[in-house]
């Protein structure tokens, strides 16, 4: 069944609602810093890049309101090196960075995944990439690079709002998730949420935010854990759920060690064969139990009438065109009716919620700012999403709306290419409008 | 004694270093500097990069974190920077610190961090079976290396001292007791601590029976007036050695006795390791402009004096280390500290200095998030005003 959310995801400057409340003027990166400070993330690192800098720029101007702590590093690498040790402290810690950053952060974040860091989430700003790019336009490029990241198979959790205001509540959430499940986070969003600028009506509504800071152990938990089990293991099998209770630095008799080599329960190297499986399955099993427990609304969102023969699939910043293009077509095209399902949490993703939504559509149709093309898809490739939709649910997108000259979607663009795709059912669609 | 010295080391773990390594001594003088200053090992991390002396956190009953190849000072500086009353010491090789690291290690001297690094510099890559190191000299052939080394060596002295290392000091591994000596005086140093410790590397570069090691506090001095060449014997190899002429300011490594004998005599100077900034003088000055005393332009002035002269003294110790440094290698081996300069504010304080009063007390790591229920405690009202249309 698909739900209709009915969300304020409204862009401010469209509005014509004349509101009595205090109005705000905000960019995508400050909603990830009121985010974080929400949070109660007070270490922030990071180094210059275009478009991630401004968040933390923003974090250090409200730093002498919050004495939150912002570190400006030498490189990327010092950045995610930092802001993880920080969080062995305890502190909720984080970095933000941009294309070419994110590639100098990939062996930090492997470390992080490694050794369970709780508490680190890691917003990127995604850019038309590869290499320098195209470093002040937008794109979804990095999907395929965020998930896979870091050699070896290691946990992640990804989560990709689609607004400024998912921006908020996602930031918030990153943090939960990354102490719950003690596994970095990364916050995947774009320059083209980034930079915009929108208006909203007074503040973020906070009254259902609650901080989960997961097996966090109080001094007096750990002194009960030391007198039932003898000791404490920081990476301890005892847990069905694979999540091991941690301490943090300087905690009284919480003492623990951490290492990129294979551990044991104590946090000791060992290549012991048989250890090594049991730990590879207590880290990686973290995924499925998040899995289950993350409710519904935050890893999918459905707009539009549930029973629709077409359905649109998009990520992120894509939001905004798609619902204003569907809402002026009243949610049909030649009498075909369509929906949209956006999805939210990308890693571990939402395999049988999506699986429900999308069987038994006529068309299936993934509207994302990366590349294909009709040639490439004719020898079995496949644009981002569309990939790990066809890999994880074993559904194929029937037909792809793709962009990448750096420049965003519009909503005429959208409809435009619908209509492609219904009367010469075009397989591939690539948008190219944009100054 | 509150801990025993047992406290300190782990039992459960042991590493797999070789027999007759300099890591040994590390981790022994390390141990009982711990020991001896009876520093709480809850309270304290030991933080590595990677190769041999990665391994060290291991054996050390504290907080123990092996991170990544270069890396371990970033971790570190989040880790202090997150809870600054956290006693955090680093331990890495010559290759991870100087060479993959090279960044992070002329960076941290610009933010004067309190935490001790201890390099363990054997001249090679141990772990990946004895590949050429940065500190190893030009022309030096350690056993695996199938030509002799083609690049030069870096300075590690001279390069800290130029980055902004504020205490800067030279070890070895196998003099335990200076070692141990050293590790404890960089541990209460406010600020940021180097301790390069030349180590043997017994399977891929011996260099145990070539060493000549002077101390700075036995053999070295600084001539206060010309003076002219001397014959010296040695008493117990019965060897004659000639030094000299040396000019007024020259940098002198010494036999013990004469140095001795000379220091007595007036014509050197023991060699002064620490700047100095006269703070009575600077202390009076500020007491007189509060009781208003001094009007602000002679203030001024005399400030002026008071940080010229300091200004001399730091590029005078600055200089003299330096000296010292480019004559100490594998071979003749100066050890001591090198540099003191306590007139830096660490990176804490500059932070704090930022920070209005009411959050200038804040600890990150410690700062209670959120009531029982989960309910965050941060009020985001001020930070909104930013954003007012």
């Amino acid at each position: 069944m698909l739900e209709n959310l009915n969300i304020n995801w409204r862009l401010g400057l469209m509005s014509s609602e004349i509101s009595k409340k205090e109005r705000f003027f905000i960019r995508g990166v400050d909603a990830v810093a009121l985010g974080k400070l929400k949070a109660g993330c007070r270490f922030q690192t990071y180094y210059p890049i275009t478009p991630a800098t401004d968040e933390s720029e923003v974090l250090e101007a409200l730093s002498p309101i919050y004495g939150n702590r912002v570190y400006q590093t030498e490189d990327e690498i010092a950045a995610i090196c930092a802001a993880v040790g920080a969080a062995e402290a305890g502190v909720r810690s984080s970095t933000s960075t941009s294309g070419p950053g994110l590639c100098l952060m990939v062996e930090g974040f492997g470390w992080a995944s490694k050794n369970e860091s709780a508490g680190f989430v890691l917003t990127h700003y995604q850019r038309a990439g590869p290499s320098t790019g195209m470093p002040t336009k937008t794109e979804q490029g990095d999907l395929k690079f965020v998930l896979n990241m870091a050699h070896g198979d290691s946990p992640r959790m990804i989560v990709a709002p689609g607004d400024h205001i998912e921006c908020f509540y996602d930031t918030f959430d990153s943090f939960n998730y990354s102490e719950r499940y003690q596994v970095p986070v990364i916050l995947l969003i774009d320059k083209n949420i980034a930079s915009n600028k929108i208006v909203i009506d007074g503040m973020f509504d906070e009254t259902n935010l609650k901080i989960d800071r997961g097996k966090l152990l109080s001094d007096e938990e750990l002194r009960k854990i030391i007198e039932e089990k003898g000791s404490y293991k920081r990476f301890s099998f005892d847990d069905e759920d694979g999540i091991s209770p941690r301490t943090v630095l300087g905690q009284k008799g919480g003492r623990y060690w951490k290492t990129g080599d294979e551990s044991d329960e104590l946090g000791h190297i060992t290549e012991d064969p048989e250890l090594r499986v049991k730990m590879m399955d207590k880290r990686m099993k973290k995924l499925v139990t998040a899995y289950k427990e993350i409710p519904l609304e935050k890893k999918i969102r459905c707009y539009g009438p549930e029973d629709a023969k077409i359905s649109i699939v998009s990520w992120g910043s894509t939001k905004g065109a798609i619902i204003d293009a569907m809402r002026e077509l009243n949610w049909k095209l030649y009498d075909k009716s369509i929906n949209f399902l956006q999805i939210k949490l990308l890693e571990p993703f939402p395999t049988e919620d999506i699986k429900k939504r999308l069987e038994g559509k006529e068309k299936i149709v993934v509207v994302e700012m990366n590349y294909l093309s009709e040639d490439l898809r004719n020898i079995g490739y496949t644009s981002q999403m569309g990939g790990i939709l066809k890999m994880r649910t074993g559904i194929e997108p029937t037909n792809y709306v793709v962009k990448y000259n750096g420049r965003p979607f519009t909503r005429n663009e959208i409809k435009d290419s619908l209509d492609y795709v219904l009367t010469k059912d075009k397989k591939v669609v690539v948008m190219t409008r944009g100054i | 004694m509150v801990f025993d010295i047992k406290e300190y080391r782990t039992d459960k773990y042991r590493n797999h270093w070789c027999p007759g390594c300099g890591d040994f001594g590390i981790l022994s003088s390390l141990i009982n500097a711990l020991y001896e200053l009876q520093i709480d090992p809850d309270n304290t991390v030991v933080v590595s990069g990677i190769g041999c002396s990665g391994k060290t956190p291991h054996d050390v009953n504290t907080y123990g974190i092996h991170t990544l190849h270069g890396r371990a000072l970033p971790f570190a500086i989040g880790m202090k920077l997150a809870n600054p009353e956290l006693n955090v010491i680093v331990t890495g090789g010559d290759g991870d610190g100087y060479g993959i690291g090279a960044g992070h290690f002329v960076n941290s001297g610009r933010r004067n961090i309190d935490i001790l690094y201890l390099v363990f510099n054997n001249g090679v890559y141990g772990l990946t079976k004895g590949q050429a190191s940065p500190t190893l000299q030009r022309g030096a052939k350690p056993k695996s290396l199938p030509l002799p080394n083609i690049n030069d060596a870096v300075n590690p002295i001279a390069l800290a001292i130029d980055s902004g290392y504020t205490f800067v000091a030279r070890g070895v591994a196998y003099k335990s007791k200076e070692l141990t000596q050293l590790i404890k005086m960089g541990i209460q140093h406010k600020g940021l601590a180097i301790i390069d410790i030349i180590q043997n590397c017994p399977t891929y570069y011996n260099i145990s029976d070539k060493l000549k090691i002077y101390e700075i506090d036995k053999n070295v001095c600084i001539f206060k007036k010309d003076f002219e060449k001397f014959e010296y014997e040695d008493r117990k190899t019965k060897e004659k050695l000639s030094f000299g002429p040396f000019k007024q300011g020259d940098i002198a490594i010494l036999p013990e006795d004469k140095r001795k004998e000379l220091l007595e005599a007036g014509i050197v100077e023991a060699y002064d390791p620490v700047v100095r900034y006269d703070i009575e003088k600077r202390n009076a000055l500020d007491e007189k402009l509060i009781k208003g005393e001094i009007s602000e332009d002679d203030y001024k002035k005399e400030l002026e004096i008071i940080e010229n002269e300091y200004k001399k003294d730091l590029i005078k110790k600055k200089t003299q280390a330096l000296a010292l440094s480019e004559i100490s290698n594998f071979e003749v081996l100066i050890t001591g500290v090198f540099f003191v300069n306590p007139w830096v504010p660490d990176y804490e304080e500059r932070i704090r200095e930022r920070l209005p009063e009411n959050v200038r007390e804040i600890n990150p790591a410690k700062e209670i998030i959120c009531d029982s229920e989960g309910k965050p405690t941060t009020d985001l009202t001020p930070a909104y005003k930013r954003f007012l249309v």
